[in-house]
């Protein structure tokens, strides 16, 4: 599918795939990159599905969770915004990074590598400044 | 909301003004008119008067009036299959005798109008005959006459005709199909036999009045009426079973 | 599981030697977006107009929002017809009145505004619409009902594009606005698999497949993949 942007957030959905997991995973990563500041308000369940073409349940479910997630609150009469609190932006950042380093290293577990060699790699690749 | 009491009344008056607004957009049958018009006129004006020709040979055409009958019924409804139309009007949330009964009005409200033009129209003929050639004015009463005992024949028999015209329709769109030609047979042998009850002609081969009013009329002559009546609301009740389980769509 | 809003079991419909529907049975979640997919002489049109009344089964049952099918019924469910045309005798606002007197639920104003968004006027004549203008006049006119089923046999077939993409752009107005039953039956399923939650498959005249679409996505890919992998 191609690439669309919405209230400034980027989505490629894949339709092969739920639709729901990566709507709700390209608006928490969109958080992370700052495309959509703190605070700021996010497009209506029904913006959101004309611009993607998908059914507004399915973005309704999304957007449910990130509420559940403290990540967006709905204010009456008004829409539903992005947090204000960085600190849950953060929270967000780091669940990311380890989700991402924990698909790595599995991956890298499957092909064998030790703790050790990953580390010498990521080194070589430009990471010995950490 | 629709209210009940209203929707047979729209129904009926969607088919109807349909059905004539499509009878006006036909350009080329408005000049067949006018020029046949013209040419009543001239034959008139030339060889009336001394009943070399009279209007009232015209009222011949009567025959043919059940036919007409049988053929609107039988296009309103046809209409609803080859236009692609049938899935919405028999989705509609109203029984199919509904629906029948109103396709049944509209036909036989186009077929009524267009039978009294018809007639106004020969009556106007008569009247430029009369003027024209300096004739009795008593002929225009007498004119009148044959006209309206014409008219009433033809609205008595027209139910007939008319309930056989949707079950022809509705035989073609179901199992029985192959009962159609024998629906086509009753068509032309009633068509034929209702045109009998009206024309009688007299011996210099003049029409001089009809069969059921005849001095000579038999009695069973008017029973024919309501028994033609009965039959009709068979025929109906027959077109409205079809529609609701038989059809093949 | 959510409630079902059509329950069919054991149906079966016979045209001559032919078994349209071979012993059905089907379940139609209540509130959500299902399709009806499968190759043509699946049985698809014969189970939508089951749900009208068109047709009656020869077998089986079927409950549609609680009630065996009848003409009654039908005041609750709004229906495309497949290969339907609408009456050429009219204009779109005539079309529109033909609604508000007919139809049940039927909102005028809102079918009015609903031919504006797809692109149609009101004094237009439906003899000289394209076929992709007459779509839209049907979907609008199907649309323009509160009612709690919606039924769109074929809404797609062979439209234009940008017909196509003003009637999915209107459907998903109307998902977000009521809650209502919606069953679509299509072959255009790249164009429109994003709108579905729930599908059911069938292939001669019984299901082959039916489930949530997400679900199915997990386990199996597209909507379309799946239809390749059953009837390819």
């Amino acid at each position: 599918m191609n690439e669309v942007t919405v209230g400034g957030m980027r989505f490629e959905l894949d339709l092969s795939q739920p639709l729901y997991e990566q709507v709700l995973d390209q608006v928490r990563s969109s958080i992370a990159k700052g495309e959509i500041a703190l605070g700021e308000k996010i497009p209506s369940v029904r913006e959101m599905a004309q611009a993607l073409k998908i059914n507004p349940n399915t973005v309704m479910r999304a957007y449910q969770e990130l509420e559940r997630d403290q990540l967006t609150e709905t204010r009456r009469g008004q829409g539903t915004f992005i947090t204000a609190d960085a600190e849950k932006v953060k929270h967000i950042r780091y669940k990311l990074a380890e989700e991402a380093v924990e698909e790595f290293l599995a991956k890298l577990g499957s092909l064998g590598f030790t703790a050790s060699e990953i580390a010498a790699i990521l080194r070589s690749k430009g990471g010995e400044g950490q | 909301m629709p209210n009940e009491n209203n929707v047979f009344a729209y129904l009926f008056k969607n088919d109807f003004r349909m059905n004539t607004r499509r009878m006006l957009t036909r350009a080329w049958m408005w000049g067949y008119f006018a020029a046949i018009a013209v040419v009543l006129v001239v034959v008139t004006a030339v060889w009336g008067g001394e009943n070399r020709f009279n209007p009232r040979y015209l009222l011949f055409i009567c025959f043919g009036f059940p036919f007409i009958a049988f053929g609107i019924s039988y296009s309103i409804l046809k209409r609803e299959w080859s236009n692609g139309t049938v899935g919405w009007w028999l989705t509609l949330p109203y029984s199919r005798s509904k629906l029948l009964l109103a396709k049944l009005a509209a036909a036989a409200a186009q077929a009524y109008v267009l039978f009294l033009i018809y007639f106004i129209g020969v009556l106007l003929l008569e009247l430029f005959n009369v003027l024209l050639h300096g004739n009795a004015w008593s002929e225009i009463g007498e004119f009148l006459t044959v006209e309206g005992e014409y008219l009433f024949v033809v609205l008595v028999i027209s139910p007939f005709m008319l309930a056989l015209g949707q079950l022809a329709a509705t035989v073609a769109r179901t199992k029985l199909r192959p009962l159609l030609p024998l629906v086509w047979i009753v068509f032309a042998l009633a068509g034929n036999g209702f045109g009998w009850l009206n024309v009688n002609a007299g011996d210099d081969g003049r029409i001089e009045s009809i069969a059921v009013f005849g001095e000579s009329a038999a009695a069973w002559l008017w029973l024919l009426i309501p028994a033609s009546w009965l039959i009709a609301s068979i025929l109906f009740a027959g077109a409205v079973r079809l529609t609701r389980k038989h059809l093949i769509l | 599981m959510t409630k079902a809003a059509i329950q069919g079991s054991g149906l079966v419909k016979r045209y001559g030697r032919r078994n349209a529907l071979d012993g059905l049975d089907i379940e139609i979640p209540e509130n959500s977006v299902t399709a009806v997919l499968g190759p043509n002489g699946a049985g698809k049109s014969t189970f939508m107009r089951m749900l009208t009344g068109l047709v009656t089964p020869d077998q089986g049952t079927l409950r549609v929002l609680g009630e065996a099918p009848s003409w009654k019924l039908n005041g609750r469910i709004s229906y495309l017809p497949d290969r339907a045309r609408w009456y050429e005798g009219h204009t779109v606002a005539e079309a529109i009145r033909w609604g508000s007197n007919l139809l049940p639920g039927f909102d005028a104003a809102q079918a009015l505004q609903l031919v504006e968004q797809l692109g149609l006027k009101a004094d237009m004549d439906v003899k000289g619409m394209s076929k992709g203008q007459e779509a839209r006049l049907m979907l609008a006119m199907c649309l323009a009902r509160d009612v709690p089923l919606l039924v769109l046999d074929e809404p797609f077939s062979g439209i234009d594009m940008i017909s196509r993409e003003r009637i999915v752009a209107a459907l998903i107005d109307s998902f977000s606005d009521r809650r209502q039953t919606v069953l679509i039956c299509t072959h255009e399923i790249p164009e429109t698999e994003s709108l579905f939650d729930h599908a059911v498959f069938l292939n001669d005249g019984t299901v082959a497949l039916s489930g949530d679409v997400e679900e199915l996505r997990a386990t199996r890919g597209s909507v379309q993949d799946i239809y390749r992998q059953l009837y390819v």
